[in-house]
């Protein structure tokens, strides 16, 4: 290997132990033998990576965890505050017998008029009428007389041609 | 980081906060060091932290059987810490402009000794600062935080080629400009 891959190596991988034993093993055989590159491995190590490796740790200050904690607690007492006020809400709107009375005769309205009687909306009545007049054409058609009530379908079959007049 | 026990995870995810204190005196240790070394202010590494916890108690109900613990906390102080220095990338840039400028100065005047370049060199933030966001996170996780290259990797969401490239680009320069100094000395 030439002395700018082993020097490319020292930088990367090298010096973090991430290489393969025999990668590793040709770098330290190369170092004994050149000088050059042993001494790029030194200033290297010494300038480059040392100074982080041996950082002082750090800590952070005390503060810290007390704002966090202080608004986790606020954040919670705010949910359990406004979960106590729909509570008490509830609470006082039933503890009135008219307001119950109330209640409850329009949640029998919405159930009657909303979910039972519910009108059709338009496309369902549309449909619905389609079906009753085809209904009526089969009707008439299968007792054999030529009778013509204008309906969607016999326009069709005669636009179309296929309407044989007898 | 050590490890933290599944029963303190569970019991955080379901709002235990002493569960979750325990988290944090675990953890937050090295949330603010990254934070810290990314941003160089500590206000801007506290309000990191605190951003970091706050998100981890509101979502660790729906992360903890999906990912590493770890990864996941590493990802989001790194993405928080990214967004402040995009945010005082202009300020900063300025403001290093400024500095280097005062610092070319300071050489040429070196009888007046201003710059003590000793403690220029042991502060981290003098190396550090010479590197891109993208190059000085990797930096601070593997040197500062003892990453391999695979967490890295998955911290950053990147491949594992891409964290070697950065690496070395960012090595390089810290090796270049070492060099520089050690000249400069030999040479006074
Ligand atoms: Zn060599």
């Amino acid at each position: 290997m030439k002395c700018a891959e082993i020097r490319d190596l020292i930088l990367v991988g090298y010096a973090d132990k991430e290489l393969g034993r025999l990668s590793m093993g040709r770098i330290k055989r190369h170092l004994l033998k050149c000088k050059h590159c042993r001494r790029f491995e030194v200033l290297m190590l010494k300038n480059v990576v040392s100074p982080f490796r041996h950082a002082d740790p750090v800590t952070p200050p005390s503060g810290v965890w007390h704002n966090i904690s202080t608004i986790i607690y606020e954040h919670h007492e705010k949910a359990q505050r406004f979960l106590d006020n729909i509570k008490d809400d509830l609470d006082s709107i039933f503890s009135h017998p008219v307001a119950v009375t109330v209640m409850t005769v329009a949640l029998v309205f919405i159930l009657v008029f909303g979910v039972i009687l519910r009108p059709l909306p338009v496309e369902m009545q549309l449909v619905n009428g389609y079906l009753a007049e085809q209904e009526e054409f089969l009707r008439i058609a299968d007792t054999g007389k030529e009778v013509y009530l204008g309906t969607a379908t016999e326009d069709f079959i005669i636009q179309g041609n296929f309407f044989i007049s007898r | 980081m050590q490890k933290i026990p599944k029963s303190i995870l569970k019991g955080a995810a379901n709002g235990n906060i002493a569960a979750f204190e325990h988290i944090y005196r675990i953890a937050g240790g090295f949330v603010y060091s990254i934070a810290l070394h990314m941003t160089h202010n500590n206000e801007d590494a506290q309000e990191v932290t605190q951003d970091v916890f706050l998100k981890i108690f509101k979502k660790l109900k729906g992360f903890y059987f999906r990912a590493a613990f770890k990864t996941w906390v590493y990802r989001m102080t790194v993405n928080a810490a990214l967004d402040i220095c995009r945010k005082h990338s202009q300020l900063s840039r300025k403001a290093r402009e400024f500095e280097k400028m005062l610092k070319i100065k300071n050489l040429s005047e070196e009888v007046h000794g201003i710059i003590d370049k000793r403690e220029a060199h042991e502060h981290l933030e003098y190396w550090l600062d010479l590197l891109n966001p993208d190059q000085r996170v990797v930096i601070v996780l593997r040197d500062i935080e003892g990453l391999s290259y695979k967490e890295i990797a998955r911290a950053l969401r990147i491949n594992r080629n891409t964290v070697r490239n950065r690496l070395r680009r960012a090595r390089l320069t810290l090796y270049a400009v070492g060099r520089k100094e050690v000249i400069l000395d030999e040479v006074r």
